[in-house]
């Protein structure tokens, strides 16, 4: 039930273009597993600034 | 189900769809269910995807699903990161639907629902959908990049640039529309004044809590966010029923648009996390939800629709909007239809999450199909009213008046019924005072989807609620786009005036950000506010200049599609794009040009202005305009408007001019086909779907021809084993590989081409270009880091760099690295090398050194040294004009004069040159080779080179010319020609003085020297040197302070010295030198201190060290050795002080590793097995041979169909005892029978290793021999005494007698062949190149009885024509050891040849001279020789490399050898 509940959050997270911290953390994991990922707060302030300075996030 | 089943079925829905529309069409006059539209709709969008969506993927854009996106070549768990279909469909519909589709069918109800359903469901189909998903695949395949990235790079920087203002000016007026429709919708409505104005609040306390309390936690917050959007929405019925509170929040239009501006400006320039992204969550929620909701509303109800199928308003004289149905309705809707807003998004974010190109159908047709669904149910919603409610609410007051009973009767008169009471009566039961003229969409759609909500839950009483959630929910997300939008437009402001004045452009800057928000904030705010208070309502003349802004960049979107589907070479199917692209230019620009031009004053912007001149000159005011300046405002706004809209119509037409003349450059062949689409990668196979995979791979791929194995195939050498990945380096992040590749299916003759590849598991390499190349130089050049320099930044690393001539400063902290350009010149500066100073980069340019001060820029020349004669000083006078002049200065005083001023004159000259830098004049002579400086920065070592004098040059003809002339190719000189000397100075900065180094102890004279490092201190310099004679090695250390020498090492070898790694030298940390010596007999590693004393071995064995790299760290050594065995090449780590050593690579074939620049336990290897050719993997230290992840396939699907085998490496008795090492390759293991007769093959250079465990350079013989085995010849090739890999005793047993111990060796392998092969000796043939055809000469020549025939390739007959460096080692000179040479030639062992003898040469080899076989031919000749022949190859160096000669000559091998060794030759037969 918390596994089904987790991905389902995970899918909603994604949806709303959320900055997903999991994913990047295991992406990180994966492909940089020799250095130290950014912390979760770092991590959500960089995705933010990325998606509000740019067109192309949202439409009318 | 069967193909007939699928037709019947898409038949049945075609025909379904296709009825329901003629129902929606042709019945009139009374209401009509909502059934009908949703059935035509939900038709229409299924055969549009499942046949027109079809050919996009199939046809044009050739959809693959093992093409790797760029999600997956460039997944950074970031922006780019592979998402699943399903999701990336919820995002992508998430950001393309707002309130455009909701608004723009309200508005365009007005010409009656058949107009607008119509173009929404056709429209969407043939255009919105199609435009979506064209460039979605465009960006998919250009690594995601943006729309105007594309429109510059496919079309031109003239499109782009109009596309970049094009889209700024359509935020502008979009903004101030959406804001419009929001000051319509709460303007004296206190309920939805509070509950939309709680909503900042509630997306503050959102902001907090996510960035605080609970990061992270988005679903949760969101769910609170949404429980007190309930709260709010009862908050605003509170106050609206409270007396005095409900007075307080009724705001008058003005009011709330000052609001609004206030509000967004905050929100663009505070942080994001406060309120825009909390807010962008909810109204995510908020629309999906309502979006939901509402479809099963109307599903549930299928409310009858009240609107007619078309209205009288098609004429022109609607209410709501003015302008005849074509084009406005077109241009009313364009969200839901098609809205070129959304190619920002499809070339956005989307292409950066999709995992599989071919989800590009669903996400990007599939999604707009969704949004059109959306623009239907909007459309269903205002038509659920009747259309005297719906005329009231959306017609200007201007038009209606501002009674109940006016309205009623204005409205009678367009033939609509309404009665004044009802209409009140619905105000009051949305808790709203007055329906009446609530323009701008959302009023009226919030009324219909009341209705339709209430009629599933609540009933009547439930009305007033769910209207106001409904404004809510629209207000919700319009808002959402305006601050987003502000903030966005505030960046893409800030970009475009940086060129104007580039602090402009400074995003962190506060006075920039607050000046570029509040300029985007007037600009949109300007048309708001004009919007607002316009008597005609204002959305009148602001949605369609909106419209045709959106279309403008649809055509612009469609525009570059038809661009990219030209290039791609599909222009069969540019009708896809050009369809939809030419019906929007027809739609925008008559539209644009009726609201320019049209003469009806409610269409044209001009005409309008014309009618309130008019009435001004004729001392009236325009109907609701209250005094002189506000219709003057009016005049003006009029002309700005129709100014904006001639804009957008010019800028139209300048993309479509420029896109028409790059289609036909491009169609008539003016100009390449090629488009920027990045080279398609194949998808990797992760591990885990191989190993799940059933039946394995290898067998799918096998192309159903067997191998041809013929000689005519095999030569074509590279188009099947392919390229090996050369010069492959890490950039300074550690992120990407580079090297040199070809992927496999090149031609024979293609260059190397620059690759790239992420340096991680299951990357795919793509192609880069030299462009690319050149702006990467800096992070891929090599750099020498300051140790602790001040101006480091925090735990950095600051490195000097040089990329292509230039400097630069390279910066990394972690994984970021910086860039920074010191110098940008046409002079190469090199050897940058950091001062101890901390803050200079010493480096050399145009052979003098300076230094640059990084901190302040200052550049400091160190040297002047100059090729020439020094100035002469002026000689003694002789006695005689001594005393003659002294005799002129006693006699007479204007002499004095002159000698007084000569006097003062140059003790000026000698001041003024005191100050300069003393200059070092190098003779003209001499040619400096190298400058290098102490990074003390107080001495420099110069090298130069004098040539030598009357050596002598040996041409070569090549008769093969463009003018039919032969020409002469400049060749080297011949061994025991004059040689040239190398000199070393030093010279002292402090004082200028040079001293020239004595570099030979005594008795010994110097050759080749070259200058090492200096040390961290900068004290010493190293000094390599190998002597004339080349019997001598000394290692010297030369102190920066007064240049004294200390001999560091030396080594005597009585034959020759060398080795592997001759001439790997350092520093260490400590200030120790260490050097490989072969001394112990195999080369190893050993260190000594820097006064000589102290030497010790840090390495020892039976192995060689082949490669030494300090680390950059300088605490340990990385090694390349043979350790484990001869046969391979491993990759080691030794700390500096020697001791254990730990192994990194694995496996048993041979390592050229790149050790990471970051983390030092993993690397990058080209790695190689005898039947594997070379490919780049990454490996971690220790991980196993098969963890190392491959990163490139090289060779192609033929050369891997065949099984190639692993020659077994057999040790042959050498005549003297010793073990001589061969590969094997028997007809046993090939399944066949041996022919009786064998091959031997001799590998070329001598000093070259052949026998081991990884790929032979000799890939085409290798292949040549299977061919050999397979016809049933034994073939050995044998690392013979001379071969390298084996220590020092094994490289110079062939010292003074070439053809000796080497010879003995082929002998050996004969031996063998008859002993363990039952092979005759005459049945033995012997071929190979260059060292090999000597040997196969001398071997038919002096030792006939073990051999039956030979083919001589490129072969030296002669030592005492081949060249200096090789043969003067080996053999001495020719003019003093003629012993050596006599023994050592062919030449003079000819009469021996009694076996057939083939002897094939390249005829412009430079390296072994064709001369040489042309001396052994007519030594033949004259000889009276028979049974020889020779084959001569016209265009043909050393290396062979067209394949037409490869084949000429390795066929006439095997003819050879088929008709003398083999079972039905001359000598099989016997």
């Amino acid at each position: 039930m918390s596994a089904w509940f987790a991905r389902a959050a995970a899918t909603l997270r994604r949806i709303l273009g959320a900055p997903d911290y999991a994913a990047y953390l295991a992406h990180h994991r994966a492909c940089h597993p020799d250095r130290a990922p950014l912390g979760e707060r770092e991590f959500i302030a960089e995705r933010l600034a990325a998606r509000y300075e740019r067109p192309g996030s949202r439409c009318c | 189900m069967t193909r007939w089943m699928q037709a019947l079925v898409w038949a049945v829905v075609s025909l379904v769809g296709a009825g329901a529309f003629g129902v929606l069409a042709l019945r009139r006059g009374e209401t009509i269910s909502a059934a009908w539209l949703l059935t035509a709709a939900v038709c229409t969008y299924a055969v549009g995807y499942r046949f027109y969506s079809k050919i996009l993927a199939a046809k044009v854009f050739a959809l693959d699903p093992d093409r790797a996106t760029t999600a997956e070549l460039r997944a950074d768990g970031r922006d780019f990161v592979p998402t699943n279909k399903w999701i990336v469909f919820g995002h992508h519909f998430a950001a393309i639907a707002g309130p455009g589709p909701l608004v723009g069918p309200t508005l365009a109800a007005q010409f009656g629902y058949l107009p607008g359903a119509l173009w929404i469901i056709v429209g969407v189909v043939l255009g919105g959908a199609v435009q979506d998903m064209v460039i979605l695949c465009s960006s998919v395949r250009r690594d995601g990049k943006s729309l105007g990235q594309m429109v510059k790079d496919e079309i031109g920087p003239v499109a782009g640039f109009t596309a970049l203002v094009a889209v700024l000016g359509i935020m502008i007026i979009l903004i101030s529309v959406l804001a419009l429709i929001v000051v319509k919708a709460l303007a004296e409505s206190p309920w939805g004044v509070v509950t939309v104005g709680l909503t900042i609040p509630i997306a503050m306390l959102m902001g907090v809590y996510l960035k605080y309390l609970r990061p992270g936690r988005v679903l949760e917050v969101s769910a609170i966010g949404i429980l007190l959007l309930v709260v709010a929405l009862y908050a605003g019925r509170y106050v609206a029923q409270h007396p005095t509170l409900a007075t307080t929040f009724t705001l008058s239009g003005t009011t709330i648009a000052f609001a609004l501006m206030a509000y967004s400006f905050a929100a663009a320039v505070m942080p994001v996390w406060l309120l825009l992204a909390p807010r962008d969550y909810l109204s995510a929620f908020v629309k999906i939800g309502v979006v939901v909701a509402l479809a099963a509303g109307i599903l549930f109800v299928l409310p009858p629709i009240q609107m007619p199928a078309v209205t009288r308003f098609v004429d022109g004289t609607g209410p709501v909007f003015a302008g005849k149905v074509f084009p406005f309705v077109f241009i009313t809707i364009a969200c839901g239809a098609i809205s070129g807003f959304h190619a920002l998004i499809a070339s956005g974010t989307t292409p950066k999450l999709l995992a599989n190109e071919t989800d590009a159908r669903m996400v990007g047709y599939g999604a707009m199909l969704t949004e059109s669904m959306v623009a239907t149910m909007a459309l269903i919603a205002a038509c659920v009213l009747t259309p005297g409610i719906y005329f009231a609410i959306n017609s200007p007051a201007g038009i209606i008046g501002t009674t109940a009973e006016g309205a009623a009767q204005v409205i009678a008169g367009w033939g609509f019924t309404l009665s004044p009471a009802d209409l009140t009566a619905l105000a009051a039961q949305v808790e709203e005072t007055s329906l009446l003229s609530r323009t701008g969409g959302a009023p009226s759609l919030a009324v219909g989807m009341a209705k339709i909500f209430a009629d599933v839950l609540g009933g009547e009483g439930a009305m007033a609620l769910w209207y106001h959630f409904a404004v809510m929910f629209e207000a919700l997300f319009i808002l959402t786009t305006l601050d987003a939008g502000t903030r966005v437009g505030r960046f893409m402001l800030q970009d475009l005036g940086k060129h104007l004045w580039a602090p402009f452009g400074r995003v962190s800057w506060y006075p920039a950000v607050l000046l570029a928000s509040a300029l985007f904030v007037s600009a949109w705010g300007y048309f708001l506010y004009q919007g607002v208070t316009d008597p005609l309502g204002g959305i009148n003349s602001l949605w369609p200049l909106f419209g045709i802004a959106n279309q403008l960049l649809a055509t612009v979107a469609l525009c570059l599609g038809t661009t990219v589907i030209i290039k791609m070479g599909k222009a069969r199917y540019a009708w896809m794009t050009l369809l939809p692209m030419c019906w929007l230019v027809v739609v925008t620009m008559t539209a644009g040009w009726m609201k320019l031009f049209s003469p009806d004053p409610r269409v044209g912007f001009l005409a309008h202005a014309d009618g309130i001149r008019a009435a001004l000159a004729a001392g009236q005011l325009p109907p609701g305009v209250k005094d002189a300046a506000g219709a003057a405002r009016l005049l003006f706004n009029d002309r700005l408007d129709a100014a904006v809209a001639g804009i957008f119509l010019v800028a139209v037409l300048i993309i479509l001019i420029d896109s028409a003349r790059e289609w036909i450059h491009v169609l008539g062949g003016r100009k390449p086909m090629q488009t920027t689409e990045m080279p398609a990668m194949r998808r990797t196979i992760p591990l885990v779907a191989l190993l799940l995979a059933a039946p394995p791979t290898a067998t799918a791929q096998a192309p159903t021809a067997p191998f041809d194995l013929s000689i005519r195939n095999i030569m074509r050498g590279p188009e099947l084993y392919g390229r090996e990945p050369q010069n492959v380096r890490f950039s300074a992040d550690g992120q990407w590989l580079y090297f040199r590749w070809l992927a496999p299916g090149a031609a024979w003759n293609d260059e190397l081409q620059s690759y790239r590849v992420a340096a991680r598991a299951g990357a795919a390499p793509e192609r880069v270009t030299d462009a690319h190349m050149d702006s990467v130089a800096p992070m891929l050049a090599e750099g020498r880091a300051w140790a602790g320099a001040p101006f480091a930044q925090r735990g950095g690393r600051v490195e000097a760099v040089v990329a292509s001539g230039d400097l630069w400063l390279r910066t990394r902290v972690g994984t970021a690295v910086t860039l920074r350009r010191l110098t940008q010149t046409n002079a190469t500066e090199g050897e940058p090398q950091p001062a101890l100073d901390g803050r200079s980069l010493l480096f050399v340019r145009e052979n003098n050194v300076y230094a640059l001060d990084v901190t302040t820029g200052l550049t400091r020349q160190l040297t002047d040294i100059r090729s020439g004669a020094a100035p002469k000083e002026p000689e003694a006078p002789t006695p005689q004009r001594a005393a003659l002049a002294a005799q002129q200065r006693i006699l007479l005083e204007v002499v004095r004069d002159e000698l007084k001023a000569d006097s003062i004159a140059k003790a000026a000259r000698t001041a003024a040159e005191s100050r300069r830098l003393p200059t070092v004049w190098i003779p003209t002579a001499e040619r400096i080779s190298s400058v290098t400086v102490s990074p003390a920065a107080n001495a420099v070592l110069i090298t130069t080179y004098t040539p030598p004098q009357n050596a002598r040059g040996s041409d070569v003809p090549d008769y093969i010319t463009p003018d039919g002339y032969p020409r002469m190719i400049p060749g080297r000189t011949k061994v025991g020609d004059a040689q040239g000397v190398t000199k070393v100075g030093h010279l002292d900065l402090t004082t200028g003085v040079v001293t020239w180094l004595r570099l030979a102890p005594e008795g010994g004279t110097a050759g080749d020297v070259r200058v090492g490092d200096w040390s961290d201190d900068g004290a010493r310099a190293l000094v390599f040197v190998t002597s004339a004679d080349f019997k001598h090695r000394w290692l010297w250390a030369v102190a920066a302070r007064g240049g004294t020498t200390t001999l560091l090492d030396q080594l005597r070898d009585e034959a020759w010295v060398n080795g592997p790694c001759y001439g790997c030298i350092g520093w260490t940390p400590e200030g120790a030198a260490w050097f490989v010596s072969e001394e112990s007999g195999y080369s190893h590693l050993y260190s000594v201190r820097a006064d000589g004393t102290g030497k010790t071995a840090l390495t020892s064995g039976a192995w060689e060290v082949l490669g030494v790299e300090r680390s950059p760290d300088g605490v340990s050594f990385e090694l390349v050795t043979s350790e484990p065995s001869p046969f391979t090449r491993q990759a080691y780590r030794m700390p500096m002080r020697g001791g254990p050593r730990t192994r990194l690579s694995a496996g048993d074939g041979g390592h050229a590793p790149v050790i990471h620049p970051i983390d030092r336990q993993r690397f990058a290897t080209v790695y190689s097995t005898p039947n594997t050719p070379p490919e780049l993997f990454l490996a971690r230290a220790g991980d196993a041979e098969s963890a190392m992840a491959r990163l490139t396939t090289s060779p192609t699907a033929e050369f891997r169909s065949y099984a190639w085998k692993v020659p077994p490496i057999v040790m042959v008795d050498g005549l003297d005892g010793v073990k001589v090492p061969a590969r094997l390759y028997e007809p046993k293991a090939f399944g066949k029978p041996s022919n009786g007769a064998a091959v031997i093959f001799v590998h070329g250079a001598g000093y070259l290793h052949n026998v081991h465990n990884w790929w032979s350079t000799y890939s085409r013989e290798f292949m040549f021999h299977h061919l050999l085995a397979e016809r049933g010849y034994t073939v050995l090739d044998i690392d013979y005494r001379g071969s390298a890999g084996y220590g020092r005793d094994w490289r110079t047993a062939i010292y003074r007698w070439m053809g000796g111990a080497d010879i003995d060796d082929q002998v050996a392998g004969s031996k063998y062949l008859t002993a363990a092969h039952g092979i005759a000796p005459e049945r033995i043939g012997i071929y190979g190149g260059s060292y090999g055809g000597f040997t196969t000469l001398m071997s038919l020549f002096t030792k006939a009885e073990y051999f039956g025939a030979g083919a001589a390739l490129r072969s030296v007959t002669d030592w005492a024509s081949y060249n200096h460096g090789y043969t003067g080692r080996i053999l001495n000179l020719p003019q003093t050891d003629t012993l050596a040479y006599r023994r050592s030639s062919p030449m003079f062992f000819a009469e021996g040849l009694v076996d057939p003898l083939l002897i094939a040469h390249g005829m412009v080899d430079t390296n072994v001279q064709f001369q040489d076989v042309v001396h052994l031919a007519q030594r033949l000749i004259e000889l009276g020789k028979v049974d020889w022949e020779m084959a001569v190859y016209p265009v043909e160096d050393h290396g062979f490399v067209r394949p037409s000669s490869w084949t000429d000559e390795y066929r006439r091998i095997l003819e050879l050898f088929d008709r003398t060794i083999g079972p039905n030759g001359s000598k099989g037969r016997r």
